[in-house]
């Protein structure tokens, strides 16, 4: 799983890449404990490079999500590949988790969050 | 069917790269469409998991054995560990119910929808073992049911 942040005013992306499974979803779980706890705490995944994803990952992103309402951030993912959005909806965790097609989509959500706490 | 083509590997999570990429390959041989073959992938890769977790209970030393029977209408996939005692023999008894907050449990009840069959036994010789079926071409109806349903839902 490779990661690369992207950090924008008030928000961060994270481009992911590679399978989300067991052996790959600590690094992801890692990775954004880290950012919590400096305090980046508004999140969009950017899935578009992610070609698989298990119940081990769907159960980080679950973990992850939880960390991130903790801290009252919010997380959204984007670019969710056809087949892996399925395995969300097949296991009802789209209704969980904000989803948008695209970057900007999840960026003009973000923004507008941003705006409503202001 | 032919002799079936036997894999085991230490149960270990660094070799879900391994397994999926000989999983891949044997698919992209059969007359599967590309939907079937990413559901097969994570089915497989959700067996993988359980027998490594659940059935060895992350032990060192322990193995995990793969088991690719190829009929001229499905594939059946065995996922075999080295489990002391017996999961359970119903795989419906072991699907938990669904929380959308919980951060396991769901990769039984994905191989059952993912699946066309699915079924777990113990055999005190060889520990656990996870058999699943993907059929070429029909799919049962329960599958097509839940298709069916998760159209629905994307609409």
């Amino acid at each position: 799983m490779e990661i690369t942040p992207n950090e924008h005013e008030g928000y961060t992306v994270l481009h992911l890449k590679g399978r989300l499974d067991l052996n790959s979803s600590s690094k992801l779980k890692e990775q954004i404990k880290n950012y919590l706890k400096e305090g980046t705490i508004r999140l969009i995944l950017d899935m578009n490079d992610v070609d698989f994803i298990n119940s081990s990952g769907l159960g980080t992103l679950v973990s992850i999500l939880k960390d991130v309402r903790m801290v009252k951030g919010r997380m959204v993912l984007c670019n969710l590949a056809q087949y892996v959005q399925e395995i969300f909806e097949i296991t009802q965790l789209s209704h969980i988790f904000d989803m948008y097609p695209t970057e900007e989509e999840a960026a003009a959500s973000m923004s507008h969050s941003m705006a409503n706490v202001k | 069917m032919g002799d079936p083509i036997e894999i085991r590997v230490p149960s270990d999570p660094a070799y879900l790269d391994w397994i999926h990429a000989i999983s891949k390959a044997l698919l992209d041989l059969l007359p599967l469409d590309r939907r079937k073959k990413h559901y097969t992938l994570v089915a497989i890769s959700e067996g993988f998991t359980n027998a490594h977790i659940h059935g060895n209970q992350g032990l060192e030393g322990r193995s995990i054995g793969l088991s690719y029977m190829i009929d001229e209408n499905f594939l059946r996939v065995d996922i075999e560990d080295e489990g002391i005692l017996p999961i359970q023999n119903n795989i419906d008894e072991l699907v938990r119910p669904v929380d959308n907050e919980m951060e396991s449990g769901r990769g039984l009840g994905l191989i059952r929808k993912l699946m066309d069959e699915s079924q777990i036994r113990f055999n005190p010789k060889r520990g656990n073992v996870l058999t699943m079926k993907i059929f070429y071409e029909v799919e049962s109806k329960e599958k097509q049911s839940n298709m069916e349903v998760a159209d629905g839902n994307h609409a």
